[in-house]
């Protein structure tokens, strides 16, 4: 039952991955093992009359209901690839790559990346705050919640009282990486300012509230460079997460999936001092594409009320100052359930004043280099023969997209003083541990230059020694490893590894990229087991692969 | 062979059809050739794209030969954009048609060919609070005025939403703008703003340099925003009063939604309210030609046509300040038939002294 069950899945990844390779432009496209990467749309009825291709922030998967609708109703084709809202912004900035429009989480990041000009015509599609979903039972441990399930309003400070004293851990996206946790960090220093005013550069340089900042974000029990994914993972184990912090829209999907599998909702927590809105723009890019009119048919029919209606169902609101337009729809109310701690009067909503752009931007910065918990990765890199030569080239150059610092801030991905990187070079057995601290990653490179690539693939015994180097009290860090390999493993290790990894209870994510031939079975399996995910290398781009996984620590 | 009654009636059809026919292709011979459609090519301040995208304008715009494409730009980020293969520039002010020819934009051809009122958009229950608090009034007609100076007063002392008024506010009293450097409402409220710290005299280099920390300190109050007052103007309806308590606008825009959006207009008409600052100034909406495609364009922007279609659907004054007929059209509560309270702009140097502080 689980071989059929797999090869389903792997025949439909497949399919994701032909059509994604039969798209135009160099766009990394989906594949066996990482399907969630692109999505395409086609009418229902007839020939497509365009194919738009949208850069988007993963959270829209969500209203994949919405989108067929207007993709059917106006003839328009639609592929989306979903990414950070940082990619969206650079995406901009280099002039907009091969995307025809873009649909991030906020404006924000149009209007800073929009430095050529290029986006027409951005218009809000929805729009969710950006919320606290807890578990049922520790939000009335909290005492933030009532017995019916509504929630009570929750000021910063008290979630940083609560995270000090032990009693509360919570997900959150990583801020350079992902607009809600941007947006969550923005509003949660904002609020501790108490100032009721928009940040200011001199606030990012007032030790007393990074350090409040810095106490809160020891909270994250695991990070993730997407929104979409994170709300995925806390599905995935129920009982193993407190919190996130994430779209309200996602907890609402969060709870449909909680509540069917029989287990308890999120709760819906409201910071009362600051929160932030996504207000989840669609606009046309530019290049001169001619493709405005197919825009403009898709944006009107997604805008219409029938496909309005769509994404209220999906958990977004779309009436005018943050309302829902489409109350009294049954599956709507469904969706904004008031003993899911949701709230739809507008008083809820003490939305934040954005800082200004340069201010966002050093935000970014500091939060990348001195607020945020220390990350620990262990980077197990497969150094068989088969990797000799561009294999070992790409694995090098991704080392350095990832850990080499004056490349890594170029992502936001910088390491800063407290993270410790260690490489296990690994082929038929693990090789001896580079551990290195802080900014000072040079070691590590050239260990991982100077390696030669020789022998079998062993991808357990790297893991194993992975198991050894986790830190005592990984809750000190984001922890994570990283596998890389380009191979089918031997797998005499393999139940060994999965016994050692479940007895050690600690509960770490190993990433994966995939590389060459390896196998996405071996991979998704490992990805299953540690409630982590399958990053593709093949298309031959390792160096964003790695920023990619690395923005998810 | 008989013709019966009913062939006879079939063959006269026939010869009908076949005249049809032929007469149509003469007639269409006879046509003169249609026009070779033009591109025109630009940037464009947001606010007036309502009128660029509608197809009434299109329409116009295709019998006078041209196909006008647009890139979205501040009025005065257009100034220093790359304009290589554009036909013109369409600002929202003389201030940024003045930025441009010393930034070396030929603007020798140019004109202008709309105007729109600086307004203050904000929610009924922070308007009838600062009426209360005294900084702003309700005129017997229904229409509210904001009084410049107090409030520019407040902001520079630092006076809570409380302090005005307004209970529920969080935080300093503020009047959000777009970014002055960059866009056009933005700067001609920093304008305005630098006007009423001179004691309502246009501001000076002078009194620039002397209220250069007033006018940054008032701005900062804002933090983030945007460079588009068409992408502010859409914030300011989709996130609600937290957000943005009030905003600097054209009073167009409101006009525009009520119009072509009438469904969302619907959900704010009770909401939204208009606010002219007193005194004001005035948006001159200029096209410069920076070829003879462009200059079509702006003969075609000045038709009568156009002017007609420009207010009645999208809310433009005539360069004479008037719309083409009255403004009740709307059925937008609040409005001025006539915009009387008016300051002049400061001189070009006293607005790149503005710039400079804000930059």
């Amino acid at each position: 039952m689980r071989r059929i069950a797999a090869s389903v899945v792997a025949a439909a990844a497949s399919l994701t991955m032909l059509a994604a390779c039969s798209m135009p432009g160099k766009i990394g496209g989906g594949s066996t093992a990482d399907p969630g990467k692109t999505q395409s749309f086609t009418p229902a009825k007839g020939k497509a009359e365009a194919t738009l291709s949208i850069a988007s922030g993963s959270e829209n998967k969500e209203v994949a209901d919405a989108i067929q609708k207007a993709v059917d109703d106006s003839g328009v084709a639609v592929t989306m690839h979903y990414m950070g809202s940082l990619d969206i912004m650079s995406a901009l900035e280099h002039g907009g790559d091969d995307y025809d429009a873009v649909w991030p989480a906020s404006s924000m990041w149009i209007s800073m990346g929009d430095t050529k000009h290029i986006v027409k015509d951005a218009t809000s599609t929805s729009t969710t705050p950006i919320v606290f979903g807890i578990t049922e039972s520790k939000a009335k441990q909290l005492g933030w919640a009532n017995a019916d399930g509504t929630t009570k309003p929750v000021k910063t400070a008290d979630i940083l009282d609560a995270v000090s004293q032990g009693r509360l851990t919570f997900s959150m996206t990583s801020a350079t990486q992902s607009n809600s946790g941007a947006s969550a960090y923005l509003a949660f220093m904002t609020a501790l300012t108490g100032r009721d005013e928009p940040l200011s550069a001199a606030d990012l340089n007032d030790t007393q509230l990074t350090d409040q900042v810095t106490k809160l974000l020891k909270g994250v029990d695991r990070s993730s460079g997407s929104s979409d994914w994170l709300k995925d993972m806390v599905v995935a184990n129920p009982n193993r997460f407190n919190a996130m912090v994430n779209y309200e829209s996602l907890v609402i999907q969060a709870n449909k999936t909680l509540t069917d599998e029989g287990h308890d909702p999120l709760l819906v927590v409201y910071p009362a001092d600051g929160i932030a809105v996504s207000d989840s723009p669609l606009g046309y890019v530019d290049r001169g594409q001619n493709l405005d009119a197919a825009f403009g048919k898709f944006q009107q029919a997604l805008a219409s009320k029938d496909a309005k209606l769509l994404f209220e169902r999906a958990g977004r609101r779309t009436g005018l100052g943050g309302a829902l337009a489409y109350a009294s729809d049954g599956q709507v109310k469904q969706s904004f359930r008031a003993d899911w701690g949701i709230n739809t009067g507008a008083d809820a909503l003490k939305t934040i004043a954005l800082p200004s752009a340069s201010v966002i931007n050093q935000a970014l910065d500091v939060y990348q280099t001195k607020l945020r918990k220390p990350s620990y990765t262990i980077w197990v890199v497969d150094y068989s023969g088969s990797m000799s030569g561009s294999g070992k080239d790409g694995v090098v150059g991704g080392l350095k997209a990832a850990l080499d610092p004056a490349q890594a801030k170029q992502s936001h991905i910088d390491p800063a003083d407290g993270d410790v990187n260690i490489l296990i070079p690994f082929s038929s057995s693990a090789e001896t541990p580079t551990r290195v601290k802080g900014t000072s990653t040079g070691e590590l490179l050239s260990r991982a230059e100077n390696t030669d690539a020789t022998g079998g693939t062993n991808i357990y015994d790297g893991l194993l020694s992975a198991l050894d180097q986790l830190p005592e009290d990984t809750s000190d860090y984001t922890t994570a490893i990283v596998l890389m390999t380009d191979g089918q493993s031997d797998d005499g290790d393999k139940s060994y590894f999965t016994q050692e990894y479940r007895s050690r209870g600690k509960d770490v994510p190993v990433f994966s990229i995939m590389f060459g031939d390896a196998d996405p079975d071996q991979l998704n399996e490992l990805a299953k087991l540690s409630n982590a995910k399958v990053f593709d290398g093949r298309d031959g781009d390792l160096a964003s692969v790695f920023r990619q996984v690395k923005g998810f620590n | 062979m008989k013709l019966t009654k009913s062939k006879i009636i079939g063959l006269i059809a026939l010869l009908a059809v076949v005249g049809v026919i032929l007469g149509t292709i003469v007639w269409r011979q006879a046509q003169p050739k249609p026009v070779e459609i033009q591109q025109v090519n630009g940037y464009l301040g947001g606010e007036k794209i309502g009128l660029f995208d509608d197809e009434q304008f299109a329409e116009l715009a295709d019998k006078a030969g041209l196909k006008v494409n647009y890139r979205k730009a501040g009025s005065l980020a257009m100034m220093d954009a790359d304009r290589n293969g554009m036909d013109y520039l369409f600002p929202s002010s003389r201030a940024a048609v003045e930025y441009g020819k010393a930034k070396g934009v030929n603007t020798s051809n140019s004109d202008i060919v709309f105007n729109s009122p600086i307004v203050i958009y904000t929610h009924k229950a922070v308007a009838d609070a600062l009426v209360g608090g005294g900084l702003m009034s309700k005129d017997s007609a229904g229409a509210y005025h904001m009084d410049m100076a107090k409030a520019v007063d407040a902001m520079v002392n630092n006076k809570s939403w409380a302090d005005v008024g307004y209970q529920n506010g969080y935080g300093q009293f503020r009047i959000d703008s777009t970014d002055p450097v960059k866009s056009n409402s933005g700067n001609e409220y920093a304008a305005l703003v630098a006007t009423v710290l001179n004691d309502g005299q246009p501001a000076t280099t002078d009194s620039v340099s002397r209220d250069a920390d007033k006018i940054k300190a008032i701005f900062a109050k804002s933090g983030w925003m945007e460079t588009s007052s068409e992408d502010s103007f859409n914030q300011f309806l989709t996130l609600g009063v937290g957000s943005k308590p009030m905003m600097i606008g054209y009073e167009s825009q409101l006009l525009d939604l009520a119009v072509n959006q009438p469904d969302a207009f619907k959900q704010v008409r009770d909401d939204v309210v208009i606010v002219y600052p007193t005194p004001t100034v005035w948006s001159t909406h200029t096209l410069i030609a920076l070829d003879d495609k462009g200059s079509q364009l702006l003969s075609l922007l000045k038709s009568a046509d156009v002017q007609k279609l420009a207010w009645e659907r999208h809310g433009f004054r005539a360069a004479n300040f008037a719309g083409t007929d009255s403004i009740k059209r709307f059925k937008v509560p609040g409005t001025l038939e006539q915009v009387t309270a008016v300051t002049e702009l400061p001189n070009n140097n006293a607005m790149q002294a503005i710039i400079k502080a804000l930059s």
